[in-house]
């Protein structure tokens, strides 16, 4: 698999592009900045987390063995303050703050005052119905204003909250209601995917009578599927009751949780408040977002990148968010082009995945779009093949007007394709060139080189560091948002203070990552990160289904896709649809394959056979 | 096709420059019109001027029913820029809206049209800015523009760049522009405008 992926990422080329061309760093310059911040890593992170306001500052910037660590112990911090209520008294508070578009057009935008105002009627109302600090929160919603603002409303009480991705089946959904044992889960009655209503809100009603657990069901009112529940979003802001002040968090209170893959299911893990604002807040600075900016991202809050840059990072920044309610391809594979057109969009943030598939939609569908607003292309999520990016960085990126010494007519780029690495245990990007701080030329397919701050390396089996070979990719040092709570597989990547992140990269003579996907057999499917043992024991709850195998098969399209080895006596065709409906349909297996005895099956000769990409 | 939601209002494009704007006031649903062609269902109806495609001609104006309260330079209840009218809880600003030039090459000469700076209940504002070149009445407005309905087209009335100087003047949170055909002028406009304001191309329903 390695091999495959290295063919399709690697290039030597360094890349200048034009818009960058008298901001970007020799080699030498960022090596110098990089090997400056990890050389003395705590006072690195101290003068970050001065950009923050603190209620009262930490006693001890960090302490703990790796990875059992603790950052600004003691420290108090307002949350909400430090994402929305910074900019009240600033020419921030009265501009758009999130901008939604509904896949049939229809178009909201609120103010960072609006938004302020619904989060304190939102968050009064919470605190009325019961709601108090370390309560958990769970989202199943698609990108909406009023999931944003329970997010922001869940902050502001001090309850951590989760967002799960809706496409995520009832059973998952199970889990991680389970899990975090909610006192509130906000649904919204139903949305619009690719012309259909998704009706989201049953998927939720069975999910809570699956996990036995009672929870206030708050409803966002969407296609008017709603009726006769017992509280929806209007409900709560008209809810009334007394003022509720900030909650002032101790920095290692939890402020949000995913659930994460690993081999044998998806785990919860929790982010600590203080930490991770520092962090995420640093990073978005970064990664190139400005007040200025309008910025669209296209990954759902459900995933860590969505948490992070769609929802605090770039509010705490103060740029405008473009939300979008529906499929990419709706009515046509130009649909986020128009959005980036329409609302002069500055900075775009999207998965690998994503460009793959838009790049084969034509060029003529992007060419007819003009994007001259957009400053920069950022992509995260998985391995990014050279042809792609060249793909993105000269159709999608070059645009009509010239910029420095680009040309519009030969295509030849104009502004950056950013390639990063995030990881749902670190809470943002580590790697990548940045925008607005340290950008040396871009090398395509790599991940760019280690953010400052991240003590990135690449080391072999033997634990040795090794450059220009495949290794594991690692964080030397831990870092501020290191999660608060995570399961024992995450502890037990830990080996004398370094983490592995368990992805395969290699690491260049000049730092530069490529990461080449997992070398566990956690699957990243079209951006998503997937547990094969979460598909096997849905698979195995089908009566018939003796044995269950999952196994990531290499493919052209999604990066990676679950290929299903079953042994029983079944219709796959069953097994598809339930694993569709329980589990999701992102986590839908390609091929599914009957067999009378897994067990004596050579794994090997089953990838070799079956999964063979074009 | 789509509307924009913003504040209290929800607005809708329709033709060059018309638009519908819904609002509630005392739980009950309106809708003013601004240089709507075919005014059905509207419960306020402004016109800026009357060349044709922003005014239909007194013909519907005159089958409208009663109720249906009119404000234009020339049919209905008449104004002129400085006037303030009430209607109901909403406030209508009439402001100038004019080019400046000389003889028969000026297709919008003072006298001729209005813009209106509406003010709705909780004090939000849209600024309607009829035909109008960049003038200095429109520089010196003091008012405060939440929404900004901006003609860019240049065909007698302001270009793009003189659309570009209203928008620095008047620091809008949002601007919509109308006025325009040809497709080219929204995306200069845009790139030139978006630092100052929030620029959002809404689809039209002709």
């Amino acid at each position: 698999m390695i091999e495959w992926v290295f063919q399709r990422i690697y290039s030597s080329k360094l890349i200048t592009p034009p818009s960058m061309r008298w901001k970007t760093l020799s080699l030498r310059e960022y090596a110098n900045i990089y090997v400056s911040s990890i050389k003395d890593l705590i006072s690195f992170w101290e003068k970050q987390a001065l950009n923050l306001r603190w209620s009262r500052r930490w006693s001890t910037l960090f302490s703990g063995v790796p990875p059992r660590v603790k950052w600004f112990i003691n420290g108090v911090i307002n949350a909400y303050y430090n994402v929305v209520g910074r900019h009240r008294g600033s020419w921030v508070w009265s501009k758009p703050a999130l901008i939604w578009e509904s896949e049939d057009g229809e178009v909201k935008v609120v103010s960072y005052e609006d938004l302020d105002d619904m989060v304190v009627r939102v968050s009064s109302a919470l605190r009325e119905l019961g709601v108090k600090p370390g309560d958990w929160i769970i989202l199943y919603t698609p990108p909406m204003i009023e999931s944003i603002v329970f997010m922001l409303a869940s902050v502001r009480v001090g309850a951590p909250f989760e967002p799960v991705f809706t496409g995520f089946g009832y059973g998952e959904l199970a889990k991680r209601i389970k899990a975090r044992k909610p006192k509130v889960v906000v649904s919204v009655d139903g949305f619009l995917r690719r012309g259909k209503i998704i009706n989201s809100h049953m998927v939720l009603r069975r999910a809570l009578e699956l996990a036995k657990h009672n929870a206030l069901n708050v409803v966002i009112e969407r296609v008017g599927l709603g009726k006769g529940v017992e509280l929806t979003f209007s409900d709560l802001l008209h809810y009334g009751g007394g003022a509720v002040e900030d909650y002032e968090a101790p920095s290692d209170h939890p402020l949000f949780g995913l659930h994460s893959a690993y081999l044998d299911d998806f785990k919860p893990v929790t982010h600590a408040t203080g930490g991770y604002l520092v962090q995420v807040y640093a990073t978005s600075k970064w990664i190139g977002l400005r007040p200025h900016d309008t910025y669209f991202c296209t990954v759902w809050p459900g995933w860590i990148t969505g948490i992070s840059y769609v929802v605090f990072g770039p509010l705490m920044v103060g740029s405008t968010v473009v939300l979008y309610e529906g499929g990419p391809d709706w009515p046509s594979w130009g649909r986020w082009w128009d959005l980036i057109e329409r609302y002069a969009v500055t900075l775009f943030l999207t998965t690998g995945g994503a460009l793959r598939i838009l790049s084969k939609q034509g060029d003529e569908l992007v060419r007819k779009h003009n994007m001259d607003t957009l400053r920069a292309i950022l992509v995260t999520a998985e391995p990014l093949e050279v042809s792609v990016w060249e793909w993105a960085y000269k159709i999608v990126g070059t645009g009509y007007t010239p910029v420095v010494d680009s040309n519009p007519e030969e295509l030849t780029g104009r502004i950056p394709v950013v390639n990063m690495y995030i990881q749902s245990e670190i809470g943002t990007f580590i790697t990548g060139n940045l925008v607005n701080y340290t950008f040396p030329p871009i090398i395509p397919g790599s991940c760019g080189p280690p953010i400052p701050g991240f003590h990135v390396d690449v080391i072999s089996d033997e634990g040795q560091p090794v450059r220009g070979v495949p290794g594991e990719l690692i964080l030397r040092t831990p870092w501020p948002s290191i999660p608060l709570e995570a399961p024992e597989d995450f502890y037990s990547k830990w080996s004398n203070g370094v983490y592995r992140t368990g992805d395969y990269a290699v690491l260049t003579m000049d730092n530069y990552v490529f990461v080449l996907g997992r070398k566990d057999n956690v699957m990243k499917v079209s951006g998503y990160r997937l547990s094969p043992g979460a598909i096997e024991k849905t698979a195995m709850m089908v009566n018939g289904v003796e044995r269950a195998i999952v196994l990531a098969c290499p493919d052209d399209l999604k990066f990676q896709a679950p290929l299903l080895v079953l042994e029983g006596s079944i219709n796959p065709d069953l097994v598809r649809k339930y694993i569709r409906e329980y589990l999701g349909p992102i986590a839908e297996p390609k091929n599914v394959i009957v067999h009378s005895i897994v067990s004596e099956l050579p794994l090997d000769d089953i990838r070799k056979t079956y999964c063979n990409p074009t | 096709m789509s509307s924009i939601e913003f504040k209290s209002m929800r607005v809708k494009l329709e033709g060059i420059a018309g638009v519908r704007v819904y609002f509630t006031m005392n739980n009950d649903h309106r809708i003013l019109c601004i240089d709507i062609l075919n005014p059905l269902n509207c419960n306020y109806i402004l016109y800026t001027h009357s060349h044709p495609r922003h005014y239909p001609g007194d013909g519907i104006i005159d089958k409208l029913e009663d109720k249906t309260t009119v404000l234009s330079p020339m049919k209905g209840y008449l104004i002129k820029p400085g006037d303030v009218v009430r209607l109901d809880n909403i406030l209508v600003k009439v402001v100038d809206a004019y080019e400046e030039g000389l003889g028969e090459a000026t297709i919008h000469p003072k006298g001729l049209g209005v813009g209106f700076i509406v003010e709705f209940e909780d004090k939000v504002t849209l600024y309607h800015m009829g035909d109008t070149g960049l003038i200095n009445e429109i520089l010196n407005l003091e008012e405060r523009v939440d929404l900004l309905l901006i003609p860019i087209g240049g065909d007698g009335v302001m270009n793009v760049e003189e659309a570009v100087e209203a928008v620095k003047s008047l620091k809008p949170i949002i601007t919509i522009p109308i006025h325009y055909t040809d497709r080219r002028f929204f995306f200069k406009f845009r790139d030139m405008v978006q630092p100052y304001t929030q620029v959002i191309d809404l689809k039209r329903s002709d």
